[in-house]
């Protein structure tokens, strides 16, 4: 395996620990990890792009309780460390490569919700263990059982990132080299922008509110005038 | 008498980062409060005995936002060091406590810490990647993070120094006031990134803000239509796909 898709995997473990396990310091959220993913694999630009056009659509979906969301972290991950891998293979198709990769990493964050449930039962089986520790008040056992569960994640982020990754560009390179149309995708990353933006109208406008979202539209168009005047 | 020293605190606030380690749908959180715990279990139990009835209580059903924890973490301690100065102290009234801090803070974890923070950090670091991709995510992170560890470290003095009394200074409508104004500098910020967005490199001509028009308000009804976010987005992927192909 190449280096850097070896480092790729193994952030794709500390990926799936910061999204629900560990920390949760927001490593994991799009804008940052593909970020990463896109310099790790050689192409900051093109991994920051995946993420800024997928960061925001994803925060309609909140982990609230015991709620199974699909985990768009992950998903967005992958594809944007495939993008900019087969970007480097197919130099001149980059908006085909992106038109796919991005579909396989939105498909692929609905697939996370049976490899939550697995992961919740392993759970299961350590707290029946914990419960066991806790009888004969073995502390350093409930230590370990808790770092275990925090294994778990990591290890199902490195073998998640890993199987998706080479599949998706087994895939992709396969259907990249026999797609038979010149294909330009203008309206993509506008559309997928717009998505996000429209999810912020959802979370947060109401009626009361409204009048903001018209303050800051107007202000920072005037402060870009300023600028462009300038 | 206090049984912990600084240091201890510090562990625990660090243990605090894995509180969700082994999170299971039967009793949630209880095995990572318990692991957050161990110094002070180490500290104030030297008989194993002691530390099974400590353990064997706490291990019981818990749940609230992971970052929030830390406030009822102080607490417990503070009431458990109480429990054994005074070998009479009412452990039921602890755990009845425990239970319900938990459900105020988790409301106020979701909503501040999901709801609001997240999102508002998302956008400005956004706009800035914009400009800047490392200034961008580097904003975010900090945006994000500084309240976060600011709640996971005086969440944990706080409980600690005030125990019972926590009731008192932590409930939902004290942060109503902050909820509205994360509200109103939400919808400040979405107005901006319209703006930013509408200039940037992504929108160069008339068509495209007509996508990213149709973006947003297709997404908004999807989204209002209960469609779950994967649905919706292949939605308007392959629909952008199609009305481009058949434009250009």
């Amino acid at each position: 395996m190449e280096m850097d898709v070896l480092l790729f995997c193994l952030m794709g473990g500390i990926v799936s620990a910061d999204t629900d396990s560990a920390w949760q310091s927001m490593v994991s959220q799009p804008l940052v990890s593909c970020s990463i993913a896109g310099i790790l694999m050689g192409d900051l630009v093109l991994g920051s792009v995946v993420g800024m056009l997928l960061q925001l659509p994803y925060l309609a979906e909140m982990p609230v309780g015991g709620a199974r969301v699909s985990l768009g972290n992950m998903g967005v991950f992958i594809s944007a460390g495939l993008a900019v891998k087969l970007n480097q293979i197919f130099p001149g198709q980059t908006n085909l490569i992106l038109l796919f990769t991005v579909l396989y990493g939105v498909a692929l964050s609905r697939l996370t919700i049976p490899f939550q449930n697995w992961s919740r039962r392993f759970n299961l089986v350590l707290l029946r263990k914990a419960d066991l520790a806790a009888e004969h008040g073995n502390v350093a056992k409930i230590s370990r059982l808790n770092y275990l569960g925090v294994l778990n994640s990591l290890f199902f982020g490195i073998l998640f990132s890993a199987i998706f990754f080479f599949l998706g560009k087994y895939i992709m390179q396969s259907a990249i080299i026999s797609f038979p149309f010149k294909i330009s995708l203008p309206f993509l990353k506008p559309t997928l922008l717009g998505a996000g933006l429209g999810t912020m109208f959802w979370l947060f406008l109401k009626r009361t509110t409204f009048r903001y979202t018209l303050i800051g539209t107007v202000m920072s168009a005037v402060a870009l005038l300023i600028v462009w005047i300038y | 008498m206090a049984i912990l020293k600084p240091s201890d605190f510090i562990r625990i606030i660090w243990r605090s980062f894995y509180i969700q380690a082994a999170w299971n749908s039967e009793r949630m959180l209880s095995l990572g409060f318990c692991f957050c715990l161990v110094p002070f279990i180490k500290k104030a139990f030297s008989k194993s005995e002691d530390r099974a009835i400590f353990l064997e209580r706490n291990l019981q059903f818990f749940n609230t936002h992971p970052y929030m924890a830390s406030w009822i973490m102080g607490a417990t301690i503070r009431l458990e060091e109480q429990s054994i100065e005074e070998a009479r102290f009412d452990t039921k009234q602890m755990d009845r406590f425990k239970k319900r801090m938990s459900e105020s803070l988790a409301a106020i974890g979701d909503q501040l810490f999901w709801g609001k923070l997240k999102p508002i950090a998302a956008m400005l670091g956004l706009a800035l990647a914009l400009y800047n991709k490392v200034l961008g995510f580097c904003v975010f992170l900090f945006l994000y993070n500084l309240p976060h560890f600011y709640m996971r470290i005086t969440g944990l003095l706080r409980g600690y120094k005030l125990g019972f009394d926590l009731a008192k200074v932590v409930s939902l409508s004290k942060y109503k006031e902050i909820f509205e104004s994360l509200d109103k500098f939400a919808a400040l910020s979405t107005g901006v990134l319209i703006t930013l967005l509408g200039f940037s490199d992504f929108i160069a001509s008339f068509p495209e803000g007509a996508a990213f028009l149709a973006g947003l308000l297709l997404m908004l009804i999807l989204l209002k239509l209960n469609v779950s976010v994967p649905v919706a987005l292949i939605v308007l992927i392959l629909g952008s796909t199609v009305v481009g192909g058949l434009i250009y």
